[in-house]
Order: structure tokens, then C-alpha cells, then sequence
């Protein structure tokens, strides 16, 4: 459980508060059995530490187009700004993950991005 | 003709410049505050821009500027050149049509024909083409796909361009710009430039006439300009390696790419086609361009262009300002 909870704070600190937390990338980096980083990520949210937030990736591969805090905000067609070219929303390929919450900022001493 | 000039402002996104351009028709009229408005939703402003015109607040041709203003700044291809003949230029000027004195529904039409107008001063030689471009957009709804048969449907679009040819005299530099009419056909540049050559009676593949400007030379150079640049995506290759870094988070969330202590992009022995990148102005607002090396095929022969493509709508002196800290930055 420590261990998690270094592996996020860790990547918290060092992209001054822009870091994604995704589940899988935790599970990696810490060796943690996935359930338990679930787990760990949802009392997060319950404490008001991270928020989840939607991530509509580049089809080609050049990261987020646009991400949301719900999957509403996003538009029908979008011009990625990283490829150049138009892509058709799509909900199956919307990835959810955690952003850092002003709070748990305030509680690393970031200044909030 | 008000309803389309404001058709073309409102499919052009232009609706915060209409609010501005009216906010200060009704500062320089000093205007009562009910006048007209000059706020609010987009179809209150568009009402009242009809207000302003009927009660002699704003001409139909101030109107017609602010559309040219807007159709003719960002969301273009804009190809650099760093020597123009600027004589041809100027003969060719003369001998099409002048700017239209008003505004013309031929002209500002959604589907306008072809046209080519031209004028030349002491500053610049601009020649404008106004023309509708037909493209086609994969239908996703109908196009079906299965184990035995593979059905495609597209559809046919028909969009406005605006294109313009600048020259500049003493400095000769030139400049082509091309409207982006879709994100859904990215290519539609290539027939356009080659169209605007065939019209103008101008041989602009012909090195001679327009030299292209190797931009792409200065890639690396703006990569290390981090006062006036930002990066959220970067990819480029060296003699071992390829090499593509980007941001987890969207533009508007994310840290300079080049902040990573993973980022050794910067150096030298990298090498790039495409620059995806964001240019600083003055006043520090970032604008986002994508410039690519483009290696267009038969009839051009002037070698590769430098393709500028700026993704959003911006004021006349903001596209002014980013082309000459381009220029600086890379050539």
C-alpha cells in the first residue's frame, strides 16, 4: 500500500501536479496486484485526493487530443491539435484515468498547473 | 447581403471578432448602451450587427472587411518564400481585376465561383482567390463492413477557400496562403496551389518566380528557442534511433515536453520533417502550428515548400507577427 501510494505521490511531485495516474502504469511500476491499486485509487477519489478524467487519445499514437471531466464536454468531430486531423468520438476509445486534485496539491505544496 | 456576411463570420468562428468589432463601432459612435448590441449569445449579436446597419452605425462594407479579416487570417497552409520576382508579380497584378469597391453575394456566397482579384502598392502585391472546392468525406453511418463484402460510402462536400499570394517589396519575401477548408481533406492544398498558379497566369512552382524558404532547416533552431516556443508533442529521428515523446495530458493541461528530463530531442544529430509546435507572441497567447517539409510532386519543380499550417482564426498583425518570428527563428 506504500509502496502505491509513493509511486503516486512521486509522479505527482516530479510533473509539478500534471501527472496522469492510470492504473495499469502504477500496477508496473510498483508490482502491486491490480485489485489493490484499484482500490487504493477509489479511496483516493473518496478523499478528495484525485478526480477522474476522461482522455480522448490521438488515433496516431501523439497522446491526448482533449480530456474532460465528463464524457459529455467532448464534441461529435474533434481537430487534433497533435496529429493535425479530424477524429470521430468514439466512447470505446475514451480512456479513464486520475489527475491530482487542488487539495492533494495544496497537501504536496504545488502550485496548482 | 448582411444575413450572408454574417453567415460567413459565424461558419468561420469569427463570433468573439464581431462582438469586438462592434463593441468598438459603439465606443467610436459613443452609442447609448441599448443601441445596438454588442454582447451576448451569437444570435443576439448577430442581431445586432443588422441593428448597427440599419440605424447607420456600420456599413455593409466595414462588414465585408471584417469577413476578408477573418477568412484571410489562420486555419490556412501558408507556404513561405524567401525570394519572389516581385515585377511579375505586380504585372500580373495589373492585368486582373481590382479589389470589388462592395461587397458582391458572387463574392461572399458559401459557394462563391471561381474569382481572382489583385492589387499592388508600394508595401505588397496581394493577389485573392475566392473559389468553392468540392471534396469527399467518408461516410461513417452508411459505409458497412463485413466478412464478404466491404460497402464504402462517401459523401460529396462542396466548402469555400480563400487563397492569397503576398509579396513583399523591398524584402521580396512572399508568402502563399491556403485555406484549410476541412480537416477532413487534408490534401485539397496540393490542387488549390496548383488552380491559384494556373489562374494567376504565374508560374509558382518555378523556383525562379518564387523561391521556397527551407524552413525545415531551422527545425532544430526552433526546438532551442524555449523563450518563444511550446512543445506537448515532438517526434524526429537521429542516425540510430526514432524517436516520438508526447504529453499524457491535452495541450491546454500539459507541461513543456521539453521541461522531461527524457527530452534530448533538442540536439543536433535529430532531424525532422514535421514540427508540431506553438509559437509565443509578444503579449505571451501561444499559437499552434504544425510545419512540415513537403516534397510536392510533378508539375512542381521549385523543390520542397515549406508548409506553415496555423490551426486557429487570428487577428491580420498576430499572422504578421508569427510568420516574421518563423522566419527569424529558422532561416
Amino acid at each position: 500500500m506504500e509502496t502505491v501510494i509513493s509511486a503516486i505521490k512521486t509522479a505527482i511531485e516530479k510533473s509539478r501536479g500534471r501527472a496522469v495516474i492510470d492504473e495499469e502504469n502504477v500496477r508496473n511500476v510498483t508490482s502491486a496486484p491490480l485489485n489493490l491499486v484499484k482500490e487504493l485509487l477509489v479511496e483516493l477519489v473518496g478523499h478528495s485526493k484525485l478526480e477522474p478524467r476522461f482522455f480522448w487519445p490521438c488515433e496516431d499514437g501523439l497522446g491526448t487530443t482533449r480530456e474532460a471531466t465528463n464524457v459529455s464536454d467532448f464534441p461529435l468531430v474533434i481537430e487534433c491539435r497533435r496529429c493535425g486531423k479530424s477524429h470521430h468520438f468514439d466512447a470505446a476509445r475514451v480512456e479513464v484515468h486520475f489527475v491530482a486534485t487542488a487539495d492533494l496539491l495544496i497537501d504536496l505544496s504545488i502550485s496548482p498547473p | 447581403m448582411i444575413e450572408i456576411l454574417l453567415d460567413r463570420i459565424e461558419e468561420a468562428g469569427g463570433g468573439r471578432r464581431l462582438k469586438k468589432f462592434l463593441k468598438s463601432k459603439k465606443e467610436a459612435a459613443g452609442a447609448r448602451h441599448r443601441a445596438f448590441r454588442a454582447s451576448g449569445a451569437l444570435a443576439d449579436i448577430r442581431q445586432g450587427a443588422v441593428d448597427a446597419l440599419s440605424e447607420g452605425y456600420l456599413s455593409l462594407n466595414e462588414l465585408a472587411n471584417l469577413v476578408d479579416e477573418i477568412e484571410e487570417n489562420g486555419a490556412q497552409h501558408i507556404f513561405l518564400f524567401d525570394e519572389a520576382r516581385i515585377d511579375e508579380f505586380a504585372r500580373a497584378a495589373e492585368s486582373l481585376p481590382p479589389f470589388p469597391a462592395g461587397p458582391t453575394e458572387a463574392k461572399y456566397g458559401a459557394t462563391p465561383r471561381n474569382q481572382i482579384v489583385a492589387r499592388s502598392d508600394e508595401r505588397m502585391t496581394v493577389i485573392k482567390q475566392v473559389r468553392t472546392v468540392d471534396y469527399w468525406v467518408k461516410n461513417a453511418a452508411e459505409t458497412e463492413e463485413t466478412a464478404a463484402r466491404r460497402t464504402v460510402v462517401y459523401d460529396r462536400m462542396q466548402g469555400r477557400a480563400v487563397n492569397l499570394i503576398r509579396v513583399y517589396r523591398p524584402s521580396k519575401l512572399g508568402e502563399i496562403r491556403i485555406s484549410r477548408v476541412s480537416p477532413e481533406a487534408e490534401r485539397l492544398w496540393r490542387d488549390q496551389l496548383l488552380d491559384l498558379s494556373h489562374k494567376t497566369g504565374v508560374d509558382l512552382a518555378d523556383p525562379a518566380v518564387l523561391r521556397p524558404q527551407k524552413v525545415w532547416e531551422g527545425f532544430t533552431k526552433a526546438v532551442n528557442d524555449r523563450a518563444h516556443t511550446f512543445m506537448t508533442t515532438d517526434t524526429a529521428i537521429s542516425s540510430q534511433i526514432s524517436h516520438m515523446i508526447s504529453s499524457r495530458r491535452d495541450d491546454n493541461n500539459s507541461s513543456d515536453i521539453r521541461d522531461l528530463g527524457q527530452y534530448d530531442m533538442a540536439a543536433t544529430e535529430y532531424t525532422r520533417d514535421k514540427l508540431n509546435i506553438y509559437w509565443r507572441l509578444d503579449d505571451d497567447r501561444r499559437v499552434h502550428t504544425i510545419m512540415t517539409r513537403e516534397r510536392p510532386k510533378e508539375p512542381w519543380k521549385g523543390g520542397d515548400l515549406s508548409k506553415i499550417y496555423v490551426s486557429e482564426r487570428l487577428d491580420p498583425s498576430d499572422v504578421e507577427a508569427l510568420l516574421e518570428r518563423i522566419r527569424q527563428t529558422t532561416c
